[in-house]
């Protein structure tokens, strides 16, 4: 059965005679040109971002419950620790390494897994 | 002439026509048959074909009932079909958003079209509509409300043009 590709612009391509990239993480961002598809860069750092919004969202819930913890108890250092945790999950989308990377390649490896977690990319 | 009656004088326009027409009843003639009916060759069932219900009273018009189009599609790759039905291709467009396009189409884009995950990991819901008379296409997201690859199993219901 035939199966059809169509890149984030609407070109359309029969898949067995398209050139396509080796996985799917930025499947949206996918750019035909010929019978060759890229991921563009540009849409790919969206794709990215968002990818980091959907991880963070548990873990500063978790956080928060972390600080409240502190709160209760009154440990400064650790609502101080759990401020700074809450700070590089909100700041994680904004990270230089997104914004510089040059290529797929770069892009995948900007994710802080020491804030993030395991990468969904690795 | 053609076989074209069994009346009470017996066979009657028997002809040896190689494409002869075996027997013709009119509506005031029906044919009824006790035993099984065995065929081998195709056997047309038109769109006033009901079949009884169970219990013996209600009947459902046969073809309005039939699915006119499945597939089982995975996208965790390019997708592709793991069985299907009146199916010509399946059109590639962006994470989650397999679209089946028909062979034979639907009468027009008022079909209803179901579809079910078949992935294990929890959270994922799947949305399927109608693109035109002939394709659909379904929408998968997890619970972060983010599209997703996954396989997925569709099926569409309507009247065929």
């Amino acid at each position: 059965m035939t199966t059809n590709i169509i890149d984030k612009d609407g070109n359309s391509i029969v898949a067995s005679d398209a050139t396509v990239p080796s996985d799917r993480h930025f499947r949206n961002a996918w750019s035909l040109s010929g019978s060759t598809i890229t991921e563009d860069l540009t849409a790919s750092k969206l794709i990215f971002k968002e990818k980091v919004r959907e991880a963070r969202t548990p873990l500063l819930t978790a956080e928060d419950v972390v600080y409240m913890k502190a709160l209760e108890d009154a440990d400064t250092d650790a609502q101080a620790a759990s401020v700074k945790k809450k700070k590089a999950l909100r700041d994680a989308p904004a990270a230089s390494a997104i914004a510089n990377a040059a290529n797929i390649g770069a892009l995948k490896s900007a994710w802080d897994k020491d804030v993030l977690g395991d990468s969904p990319y690795a | 002439m053609a076989l074209t009656k069994i009346g009470k004088e017996g066979i009657t326009g028997v002809s040896n026509a190689a494409n002869a027409t075996f027997l013709t009843a009119t509506s005031a003639e029906g044919v009824t048959l006790a035993g099984t009916l065995a065929v081998t060759g195709v056997h047309t069932v038109g769109s006033n074909a009901v079949a009884t219900g169970a219990g013996g009273s209600n009947t459902t018009i046969i073809t309005a009932g039939l699915c006119k189009s499945w597939v089982e599609v995975d996208t965790a790759t390019t997708p592709a079909s793991e069985g299907s039905f009146n199916v010509a291709s399946i059109t590639d467009g962006g994470v989650g958003e397999p679209q089946p396009q028909m062979t034979s189409p639907l009468s027009s884009a008022q079909g209803v079209p179901v579809a079910n995950n078949n992935e294990s990991a929890s959270g994922f819901a799947v949305m399927v509509t109608m693109t035109g008379a002939g394709s659909y296409r379904s929408i998968t997201r997890n619970s972060s409300n983010t599209l997703v690859d996954s396989a997925t199993s569709l099926a569409l219901f309507g009247d065929l043009a």
